[in-house]
């Protein structure tokens, strides 16, 4: 139970390295990579920051879960983590989560309009 | 195809789809020439192929896979070879379609489905693996090969015209969408060249088209090959989503 814990543990701040990479190499503020941030609304990212951190946690983790599961069920960080959580390990306690947006999705044109860059 | 000097084209990975005769095996001749590691699959082997395998037996420049072009599995599974291979892959070829001739309103559904799935669905999970590649490096160039039919209504090709328009649509955007990870996507509309599909004419139909065509003849493969080499390879630097007519003046 515990190396399960670890796993998840290892996976989460995998998936939160990544994210915080890739907002260095794109010259964004980090506001803190928390579980309830935002990926559009907080972070910044656009939906292809999104594919090259989902391409970059494959190559690390030799896991899609977004051939399962819409990618557009991911608003949070902690829907992503949960998402490659499940996928890894399909008993995670928290299985089912990544079906479950943070908030009711919206057109990623909506979010991408709300949150355009400066 | 996406860099600048020859030694770093050397390395440059290009699959194309369907490259075992007609213009994919122009295709993968014409790569090969330009010292590109050349990947391509099909249903069965030539004995083109073969002797290409044999040529470069000792050079890891050329790989061939077969392959069934309606099957996700078998194309899943070609570009995972390619990737583990050769670790990256700079440029694809949409090259593979069918044709079945013959009106809509006789035609098989199970023909339709095929139609479909070679034409158009291989070539957007083709589209899909390969730029997954392409994005790690930021750096790409996909070229679909469309056809006349899919700027000018000609009978009997309905929905063999609605899969290479649909390619072209495909082009536009993910031009938009793959231009900012410095991807380009284009596509190559040849009209009648001597090939399979071609050769099913009857001459009297190959005539009507030599008469209606303003250079008055077919094209020879080469020359289409040519129009997407130039699409695909640091030529066309600043084109994407684009579509090239390359059919003597057809449909001009």
């Amino acid at each position: 139970m515990l190396a399960k814990s670890e796993a998840a543990n290892r996976v989460g701040q995998l998936v939160r390295d990544t994210i915080s990479d890739l907002l260095e190499e794109q010259g964004l503020e980090n506001p803190g990579v928390e579980d309830d941030a935002k990926l559009v609304d907080t972070l910044g990212l656009k939906s292809m920051d999104i594919a090259q951190v989902v391409l970059m946690l494959e190559d690390e983790l030799d896991a899609d879960p977004f051939q399962e599961i819409p990618i557009t069920s991911v608003r949070t960080v902690g829907d992503l983590v949960n998402a490659y959580q499940v996928a890894l390990d399909p008993d995670s306690a928290s299985a089912g989560e990544a079906d479950t947006p943070s908030e009711p999705a919206a057109p990623a044109s909506v979010s991408r309009r709300a949150n355009r860059r400066r | 195809m996406t860099n600048d000097n020859s030694q770093q084209q050397s390395a440059s990975v290009v699959v194309i789809s369907g490259g075992s005769r007609g213009l994919g095996l122009s295709l993968v001749n014409k790569f090969l020439a330009q010292n590109c590691q050349v990947a391509t699959f099909s249903r069965s082997k030539t004995p083109e192929v073969k002797a290409l395998e044999n040529e470069h037996q000792d050079t890891d420049r050329f790989l061939w896979q077969q392959v069934d072009g309606a099957s996700e599995d078998d194309l899943r599974g070609a570009i995972r070879t390619i990737t583990k291979s050769w670790g990256r892959i700079d440029t694809l070829i949409n090259n593979a379609g069918t044709g079945h001739d013959g009106l809509l309103a006789l035609q098989r559904m199970q023909d339709v489905d095929q139609l479909l799935d070679v034409n158009l669905r291989s070539a957007i999970l083709l589209t899909q693996l390969c730029s997954k590649s392409m994005i790690r490096n930021k750096s790409g160039s996909i070229v679909n090969i469309s056809s006349v039919n899919s700027v000018r209504g000609h009978s009997g090709v309905a929905v063999y015209s609605a899969t290479k328009a649909a390619l072209d649509g495909l082009t536009r955007s993910l031009a938009r969408e793959l231009g900012p990870m410095n991807i380009r996507v284009n596509s190559v509309a040849p009209g009648y060249f001597e090939s399979a599909m071609v050769g099913e004419l009857s001459e009297d139909a190959k005539k009507r088209i030599q008469r209606r065509t303003p250079l008055g003849r077919l094209a020879d493969p080469s020359e289409i090959t040519e129009a997407v080499y130039f699409l695909a390879s640091q030529q066309g630097s600043f084109i994407t989503g684009q579509t090239l007519v390359v059919d003597g003046g057809l449909t001009c």
